[in-house]
């Protein structure tokens, strides 16, 4: 004999409560999913990774910041960038440019674009993209940049054959609102150029000094990657005067050992590396970026991922966050940064190879951000 | 003699033929190394490249990695050159050099051999450091390390 236990029908306010709890559940899941920053933005708290820049909870002001994104281009297709791409330009010259001449068409090489006998790996096409997500992204898939009302101005330097001093030179003075032979005016000059690219010299050359000098007069601020050399000296244009230069921390506030390693280093911040043998959260130590995938049968997916290595990302970081600070003060000059900057430091630990280090990390507050108003 | 006077181009050519091991080593490190493919006069355009995540490469036959390929490389996922696969020189998984190098890149001898396994795996283990440079020269597109900076018209830093 089998025995069946009915359950009585429940009442109607049962069925009541039941439903508003399944909906209070979703709509915890709901936010909770809508609104999880990546860990390097995470507001302050018990579970916040050291290194984190804790801007997630923070509210940007009400001008809308124009951030130029000089490297290999970006795709405007991809949806964690929608809404926040302005016209950029594509500044490879006409001898190196697989389209033949500079144009307004910012996007990157196709796939598996090669030049000549150079063989380059997929993941320079989609450097661009992921490091404008890092600064703007519009929160797709939870990609959040450090701040998604900034406007990104893509300006491609960099396609398969490489790249040239001169057209980062053109790059840089277009962005900043300088004219530009052969160029039509940029109408939306940025006020924060971010270059994560080096590999020029170990001095800087002086066309490329004055170029930055004159953009700094211009008020624009420049950011550029310090370099995954192994803790060597710093190559152009991050030892340029005058430009910001950013190192790479992993989410345990040390420096990562890729960096380079130079005191005139400005500042560091999260550039994610080798996944930590810690059981938080952010163990993986990668950065969120918007990029591509191959699916199953090889084409290309335009997704999000866990995968951002390199200062390439960290400095991105800290270009979101001035633009950030400069979205309640437009007026702020290179120089405010550079007065102000202890407001927005944390210690990070030296390295016994670089004895005159002082290495600073990026760390941000609503008390700091309005103490610099 | 005639025969001796070079023009500036064939200097630049046999200074780059030239091998040049310097002598800068850093203590518990190596150098991340790439592949160059056959150098010929018409890629060499006297361009002072600049490269995302890279440095001073300073011809156009070096091939371009980012740091993340050089990560997921050494965790036996694939890295496309265009149509061509990435090769990974390894030493054997727990060999004092290679232990270090996968310390720089937060691996561990398991985690190579596990690697190493993947049936998709362009890594290719050779005895020791001496083979290195051939693996590199044979396997182009290819990386790996030496102890010290190694450039020279087949093998260049990558970064």
């Amino acid at each position: 004999m089998v025995q069946t236990h009915l359950n009585p029908l429940p009442s109607t306010t049962e069925r009541v409560v039941h439903l508003c709890r399944l909906l209070l559940v979703w709509g915890i899941y709901n936010a909770a999913s809508a609104h999880a920053a990546p860990w390097h933005l995470e507001s302050a708290g018990p579970n916040t990774p050291p290194a984190s820049i804790e801007t997630a909870a923070m509210t940007p002001g009400s001008h809308a910041i124009t951030v130029a994104v000089i490297d290999s281009g970006v795709i405007a297709e991809h949806p964690a960038l929608k809404g926040v791409l302005l016209p950029g330009f594509d500044m490879v010259a006409g001898s190196r440019n697989s389209r033949g001449e500079r144009s307004p068409n910012f996007a990157p090489d196709p796939k598996d674009a090669t030049c000549r006998q150079k063989l380059v790996s997929a993941s320079f096409r989609t450097h661009g993209t992921e490091v404008a997500s890092l600064i703007a992204g519009n929160g797709y898939d939870n990609m959040w940049g450090v701040n998604p009302r900034a406007q990104i101005l893509p300006v491609r330097i960099f396609n398969t054959c490489g790249m040239l001093l001169e057209d980062m030179i053109d790059a840089i003075r277009w962005s900043s609102g300088l004219p530009v032979a052969g160029v039509p005016n940029n109408p939306h000059p940025a006020k924060i150029i971010n270059i994560s690219i080096t590999g020029g010299v170990l001095s800087c050359r002086t066309d490329l000094q004055k170029t930055i000098d004159a953009a700094r007069r211009a008020g624009t601020f420049v950011v550029a990657a310090a370099g995954n050399n192994f803790q060597r000296p710093l190559a152009e244009p991050a030892n340029c005067e005058g430009v910001i230069s950013v190192g790479a921390l992993s989410a345990e506030n040390k420096i990562e050992n890729y960096s380079a390693l130079d005191a005139r280093t400005t500042i560091y911040t999260t550039g994610g590396g080798p996944t930590l043998r810690v059981s938080q959260p952010w163990a993986n130590n990668k950065l969120r970026v918007a990029t591509t995938e191959l699916n199953m049968v090889g084409n290309e997916q335009l997704v999000v991922a866990d995968k951002g290595i390199g200062t390439s990302f960290a400095a991105p970081v800290v270009s979101g966050f001035l633009s950030l600070w400069l979205s309640y003060n437009p007026q702020l000059k290179p120089q405010d940064w550079e007065s102000q900057l202890d407001f927005f430091v944390r210690q990070v630990p030296r390295l016994e190879k670089c004895a005159d280090c002082n290495p600073r990390g990026l760390v941000a507050s609503d008390l700091t951000i309005r103490r610099s108003k | 003699m005639k025969h001796l006077i070079f023009s500036k181009r064939h200097l630049f050519f046999l200074s780059i033929v030239l091998i040049q091991v310097m002598t800068h080593a850093w203590a518990n490190s190596v150098v991340w190394s790439c592949s160059r493919s056959e150098p010929k006069q018409t890629i060499f355009e006297g361009i002072r490249a600049f490269h995302i995540e890279k440095l001073t490469v300073k011809d156009e036959d070096t091939i371009s990695i980012t740091l993340m390929d050089l990560y997921a490389a050494y965790g036996g996922e694939v890295i496309q050159m265009g149509k061509t696969k990435l090769s990974v020189c390894r030493l054997p998984a727990h060999d004092p050099l290679q232990v270090n190098a996968l310390e720089l890149l937060g691996y561990n001898s398991d985690d190579l051999l596990k690697a190493s396994k993947r049936s998709t795996s362009s890594l290719i283990e050779i005895p020791s450091m001496h083979e290195m440079h051939k693996c590199l020269s044979e396997n182009h597109p290819a990386i790996g390390f030496f102890q010290n900076v190694v450039e020279n018209e087949r093998i260049a830093p990558c970064f």
